[in-house]
C-alpha cells in the first residue's frame, strides 16, 4: 500500500505540533455538508431538511453538517435549494461577504460553489464575472449556475494571468481560489493518485504569485480580495501572500475572525515572511473535520 | 428571433405576473432567451444570467425557469402525484391529463420543471443530465 511521502510528513512537522494526528484524519472522509440556497429554498427548506442538517458549520450561516448520504438523490437538491460543498470551501466567500449590488470576480470559479454561494450572498444582485480557463469545466459551472437560478453571473473563459487586459473593470471583492498542489483533498483523490513534488509546488507557487497580482491589480481602491488554496504549502499560500506585500505597498492584509482556525506562519525552513501573514487562516482537518484549507482575506488601501 | 416584449407575454401565459418579469434584462442568443439582474453585462462572455426559453420553430419554458419563477406560476400547470413525480425526475413520461402544449409540472408546491401534454399525457422534457433517481422509494 502506498504512504505517504516522508518528505511530506517532515514538512508538515516544521508547522503544526500534532502532525500524527493531522496525518491520521487527511486519511479519513472528511464531514459531510451543503449549504442551503436562498434564491430558490422556499422559507420552509428546514423543516422540510428535518434531521438531515445536523449542525452548523461554523464559519458560514447556511451551511450544514449531516451525516445523510446520496444527498444528490432528493427533490431538494434537483430544485437546487440545497448545494452539496465541502464546509473548508464555504470559507472564501464568507470572509470575503460580496454584498448585494456590488461587482465581484471569481477568477477560477469552475465548478461553481463558490460563486453560487457568493450569488446567494448577494441576493442574485449586482454582477459576478465568473472565470475559468478550462472550457470543458465550465459545463459544470454553467450547470450548477443554473440549477441554483443564479441571475446576476456571466460566464468567461480567459487565462486568470491575463484577465485584466481582456476585462476592463474594476471589482468591489475579488475571489481567487488558485489552482493548486491539493494536499488538502488527499481523502478525495486517494493515496494512489496523489501526486506530490517539490518540483510541482514551486511551479504552483509561480503562477500563483502572477495570478495574486493580477487578482489585486482588479480591485477598486477600497476593495477586498480573498487568495485560498485547498493546500498546506507555505510556498503556495504565505509566500504568495508575501509576494503581493513585496509588489503592492497599499495591500493589507486583513484579518478574520474564523472559529476553530490557526493563524498563518511566519517562517518555513529557510524562508520568512512578514508578521502581517500571521493574519492568514488555516485550517485543519482534525481541527474541524473538514478539509485542510487556507484563506487570507487583503484590502486595497 | 422573439424580442422580449413576447418572452415576457409567452412566460405571463403560466400567470407569472408581468411586473416580476420585467424587472430582469433579456440577452437573446441564437436559441435562447436569458434573463439577467445586471444592468452590466461584459462584452466578452460566454454565457450570461438564467436562461428561461427556448426557441426555435416555437416558444418552449425551460425547466431552470419554470422552477425559478415556480412560485408565481398559477396557469397552465398540472399537480402530479408523488408516484408519478419520481417516475417524471428519472425522466419517464406520465400519463396524466392537462391541457395540450407546454405546462408546468408541479408536486407538493414545488415546480419540477416543464412537459409537453397531447391532452391525455405528458412528454417528459426535464434534460438528460439532470434526472434523477430519488432516495427512498
Amino acid at each position: 500500500m502506498k504512504h505517504l511521502p516522508n518528505r511530506f510528513i517532515d514538512r508538515y512537522s516544521m508547522i503544526i505540533p500534532d502532525v500524527a494526528e493531522f496525518v491520521e484524519t487527511l486519511m479519513k472522509w472528511p464531514r459531510k455538508s451543503f449549504r442551503i440556497n436562498n434564491i430558490k429554498a422556499p422559507p420552509d427548506i428546514l423543516d422540510r431538511l428535518g434531521e438531515t442538517a445536523e449542525e452548523k458549520v461554523p464559519w458560514y450561516r447556511h451551511g450544514w453538517f449531516t451525516s445523510k448520504t446520496r444527498l444528490g438523490n432528493t427533490i431538494e437538491h434537483f430544485m437546487g435549494y440545497i448545494y452539496i460543498q465541502e464546509a473548508s470551501s464555504m470559507l472564501p466567500p464568507a470572509i470575503l461577504n460580496p454584498r448585494p449590488g456590488e461587482i465581484v470576480l471569481d477568477m477560477a470559479a469552475s465548478p461553481g460553489s463558490k460563486t453560487t454561494q457568493m450569488a446567494d450572498m448577494m441576493g442574485n444582485t449586482g454582477l459576478i464575472i465568473a472565470n475559468d480557463v478550462n472550457f470543458r469545466r465550465n459545463k459544470a459551472l454553467v450547470d450548477n449556475l443554473e440549477r441554483m437560478g443564479v441571475t446576476n453571473t456571466a460566464v468567461t473563459n480567459i487565462d486568470a494571468r491575463f484577465l485584466k487586459k481582456r476585462i476592463t473593470m474594476s471589482f468591489d471583492r475579488v475571489l481567487l481560489d488558485a489552482p493548486c498542489s491539493g494536499e488538502g483533498l488527499l481523502r478525495k483523490t486517494g493515496l494512489r493518485r496523489f501526486q506530490w513534488s517539490l518540483k510541482r509546488i514551486n511551479s504552483l507557487s509561480r503562477i500563483q504569485k502572477k495570478m495574486i497580482v493580477e487578482a489585486f491589480d482588479m480591485l477598486k481602491p477600497g476593495g477586498s480580495m480573498v487568495y485560498s488554496t485547498c493546500t498546506g504549502a507555505p510556498e503556495e499560500n504565505e509566500a504568495v501572500v508575501a509576494h503581493l506585500l513585496e509588489q503592492r505597498d497599499n495591500a493589507e492584509i486583513v484579518g478574520a475572525d474564523v472559529p476553530m482556525s490557526r493563524k498563518g506562519i511566519i517562517e518555513f525552513g529557510k524562508m520568512t515572511f512578514p508578521e502581517e501573514v500571521k493574519k492568514c487562516v488555516r485550517i485543519y482537518p482534525q481541527d474541524t473535520g473538514t478539509e485542510l484549507f487556507f484563506a487570507c482575506l487583503i484590502r486595497k488601501k | 428571433m422573439p424580442d422580449k416584449k413576447e418572452i415576457i407575454e409567452f412566460l405571463a401565459g403560466y400567470g407569472i405576473p408581468e411586473e416580476v418579469l420585467k424587472k430582469y434584462r433579456y440577452v437573446m442568443t441564437s436559441n435562447r432567451a436569458y434573463i439577467v439582474s445586471s444592468a452590466l453585462v461584459p462584452e466578452e462572455h460566454e454565457v450570461v444570467g438564467l436562461p428561461v426559453c427556448r426557441f426555435g420553430r416555437t416558444l418552449k419554458p425551460t425547466t431552470v425557469g419554470m422552477q425559478f419563477f415556480g412560485k408565481y406560476v398559477t396557469q397552465r400547470v398540472v399537480d402530479i402525484t408523488k408516484e408519478d413525480a419520481v417516475r417524471y425526475l428519472q425522466g419517464y413520461d406520465i400519463d396524466v391529463e392537462a391541457e395540450r402544449g407546454f405546462v408546468a409540472v408541479r408536486f407538493d408546491g414545488d415546480v419540477l420543471g416543464v412537459g409537453f401534454s397531447d391532452g391525455k399525457a405528458i412528454r417528459n422534457q426535464i434534460p438528460k443530465s439532470k434526472r434523477v433517481k430519488l432516495n427512498d422509494v
